[in-house]
């Protein structure tokens, strides 16, 4: 007979020795259950007592700001009541039995089984989820295999699904009450003027590095005209930054980009003939090259030339000014000795120059020139003796101006081009001297 | 591809930072991975495609339109060769073959060729191609400066592209924190020499420059991935709150322009998508092994589409 049974409906696997402790465990675990019951039977809940802890307990701010939680799914921050508050109305609601139990855990698949129950004891009603949990990330996806992550995984999957067994067995109306109340203690704010918990509030997101604008972007508003429940919206969100139940840049989205503050940064800065336009078409630009200022942070990312086979890096130093960009004190005093030398040019810097020569196939028999066409290039009337005497601004120039011919009857026409701007402007010097 | 620069040989990028080097030298740091290579990677291609790639490189010409455009509006990148009658003739008087001198000079003749069908005009793109420039036909040629001028036009577009205000064609390496992975990629132009925060501008010339349509083609071609890829790249590199912007322009008259941003979602979407995917190629590296869509020691249990077994259902019942 055993054995038909068997056959049929195999033994559960159990463990073949139970330990005294979970003896003792077994036994107890029965008798706290009846216990319950019993206790439940002789001390049924008072439910006016009850609505009135309700009542109370959400009227402070404690839970009231602990009371929502919001997280983002599918990117859009979802909301709602928060466990806290499930175990604080489960608590004066009365007869409430709640709680989680690891069931399995199997490292080789990387999943944890989990029960989360809710059960009043006194009306039976019970609500329970066994929760099959893969060890992985929720964004990502990646596997978890520290120890701790798992169980600070499994714990945080296995409290939602108590919260909502919680509030399965609670009444609707008793949690709707609950909320609406905490709702109003939040928006309330501990009888803080409204203007003063929007400063409040400014300043502590400010901590957080969100921005005024953010903050209104998210509000819908600006702040002066927030209200009490906007100030009570954003207490919850930051409440849920703090629990890392969303991130900021979820919550608070970077800035969109402004299509005036690129045309801003691209205000046209004086034309300088030596940087002609990299442009192959032969339209002419308004703009010439930006003028940067010493302190612009994004100059010391001076672009890094590979040519040097050594790959050394050359980022002229930034607090250095060059000639085209006098510091304020220079520029002020007016005297142009007063200015710091200008770093010479590198030897990479040289190399991409006669590259760009060598392609243009110019002057390859005539070094000087090659010197020539680089000091017209580089805006030098004097000329140059070789092309170490370039600075290293100049040297990138006429490597920038050299780029854009495409071969050297290219060449020989932008430099007739700036020959003859060169004459002009010649005259024009003459011209203001004479008057 | 060649670029304008002679190709510079012998040349290992290992330190993070931003080189100018030209196109031919970027390829071939296949050491560090690309945002296209990490697109390679993941699903629907896989790593064998990726590792494949590496060493088989392909042009495409549909790419020649592009790169003429890159070249017109930012001054950088491989010379055209406009193929038109005046090319031909040239070629026909500078080739020692007279069969070939003669082919070029008949169709030179005729015009200039408004197709590449002819045996000359795929000879003459063919010397275009092997001396490390993009061939493009005369009506071609004329069509990408006209979307050239049509970007100089457009207020924000002409901002972003203006070359004066960067450095055209720049390549930006660094390590990634979390693998150690070099990882790279090319700007069409660092806007370094204005000040203010670092925009970081996308040249794509598409069919259509509706944001909603490019919406799509940046899911399906991953272009949310590239916004994540470069931002996080040039904040690397030492850049604070960089901004990826794409512009979009049409490749059929009027030549309308978009300058579009990827949302926040979009721009997560893809960073959570490149982090796959350079733990992936962290992996492969470290394992030497780059696995088909379904690793070699492996069987794939699949199912037919649900609607292919209604469909099956019904004919049946």
């Amino acid at each position: 007979m055993t054995a038909q049974l068997e056959a049929i409906a195999p033994r559960v696997p159990a463990p073949t020795r139970i330990g005294q402790g979970t003896a003792v465990e077994q036994s107890r675990a029965v008798a706290e259950v009846e216990a319950q019951i019993v206790v439940a039977m002789r001390y049924p809940r008072n439910e006016p007592a009850a609505i009135a802890a309700m009542r109370e307990t959400c009227r402070r701010k404690d839970l009231a700001e602990r009371a929502f939680f919001r997280y983002p799914k599918a990117g859009k921050p979802v909301s709602g009541p928060s466990i806290q508050l499930a175990r604080e109305l489960a608590r004066v609601w009365g007869n409430i039995s709640y709680g989680s139990a690891e069931l399995r855990r199997d490292d080789e698949y990387g999943q944890s089984e989990m029960l989360a129950y809710a059960w009043d004891v006194q009306t039976n009603t019970r609500n329970a989820a066994t929760i099959v949990n893969p060890h992985r990330q929720y964004t990502g996806g990646s596997e978890l295999t520290e120890l701790r992550d798992i169980q600070e995984n499994n714990a945080s999957v296995v409290n939602r699904r108590v919260r909502e067994a919680i509030f399965a067995v609670l009444p609707a109306w008793f949690v709707e009450e609950a909320k609406d109340i905490c709702a109003k203690t939040i928006a309330d704010g501990g009888g803080i003027p409204l203007a003063q918990r929007i400063a409040n509030a400014i300043e502590v997101f400010g901590n957080l590095g969100i921005t005024i604008p953010q903050l209104e972007t998210k509000i819908g508003a600006p702040s002066p005209k927030w209200t009490d429940h906007d100030v009570a919206q954003l207490r919850i969100i930051r409440q849920s930054l703090l629990r890392g139940e969303i991130s900021r840049d979820e919550e608070f989205p970077p800035e969109r980009s402004s299509a005036a503050e690129i045309l801003q940064s691209a205000q046209p800065a004086p034309a300088d003939p030596g940087t002609a336009p990299a442009d192959a078409s032969g339209t002419e630009h308004n703009h010439a090259e930006g003028s940067c200022p010493p302190d612009c942070p994004y100059r010391q990312r001076i672009v890094q030339s590979a040519i040097d086979h050594n790959l050394a890096l050359e980022q002229p130093d930034p607090t250095v000014p060059t000639a085209e960009t006098p510091d304020a004190d220079s520029a002020r005093t007016g005297t142009a000795d007063d200015r710091p030398v200008p770093d010479p040019s590198t030897s990479g810097q040289r190399s991409m120059i006669e590259q760009q020569f060598k392609r243009l196939d110019f002057g390859q028999d005539d070094e000087s020139r090659q010197l020539a066409t680089a000091s017209v290039l580089a805006g030098r009337r004097a000329g140059i003796a070789s092309l170490a005497d370039l600075s290293g601004d100049e040297a990138l120039r006429v490597r920038d101006a050299l780029k854009t011919c495409r071969d050297d009857g290219a060449l020989m026409a932008l430099l007739v081009k700036l020959g003859e701007a060169a004459k002009r402007a010649e005259k024009q010097e003459q011209g203001g001297a004479q008057q | 591809m060649t670029a304008v620069a002679e190709p510079l040989t012998d040349v290992v990028i290992t330190e993070p930072g931003v080189y100018e080097i030209d196109e031919a030298t970027y390829f071939d740091c296949d050491h560090a991975l690309s945002c296209s290579g990490a697109k390679l990677l993941l699903s629907p291609s896989c790593p064998a495609k990726f590792f494949w790639q590496q060493d088989h490189r392909a042009y495409k010409d549909v790419w020649d339109y592009g790169s003429a455009a890159h070249k017109v509006v930012l001054g950088s990148g491989p010379e055209i060769e406009v193929v038109d009658a005046a090319c031909l003739q040239q070629l026909a008087d500078s080739t020692d073959d007279a069969k070939l001198a003669k082919l070029y000079a008949e169709t030179a003749a005729k015009g200039d060729p408004d197709a590449w069908t002819t045996s000359a005009a795929k000879a003459a793109k063919a010397v275009a191609r092997a001396a490390g420039r993009v061939p493009l036909l005369r009506h071609d040629y004329e069509c990408v400066r006209a979307m050239a001028d049509a970007i100089r036009r457009h207020r924000l577009a002409g901002a972003l592209l203006n070359p004066e205000y960067g450095h055209a064609e720049q390549s930006m390496f660094w390590t990634d924190p979390e693998s150690g992975s070099l990882l790279r990629a090319r700007l069409d132009v660092l806007r370094d020499k204005v000040p203010g925060r670092l925009w970081i501008p996308d040249y794509k010339t598409a069919d259509s420059a509706d944001p909603e349509k490019f919406a799509r083609s940046a899911a399906s071609y991953g272009y949310h991935m590239q916004d994540a890829w470069y931002g996080d790249g040039a904040r690397a590199l030492g850049y604070e709150d960089p901004r990826f912007l794409f512009v979009v322009q049409e490749k059929e008259p009027p030549y309308l322009v978009s300058v579009v941003e990827l949302d926040h979602e979009a721009r997560r979407a893809g960073r959570l998508r490149n982090r796959r995917a350079i733990t992936l190629y962290r992996k492969c590296v470290t394992d030497g092994k780059w696995p088909g869509y379904v690793p070699d020691d492996e069987i794939r249990y699949v199912s037919l589409p649900p609607w292919a077994i209604r469909r099956e259902d019904n004919d049946y019942s």
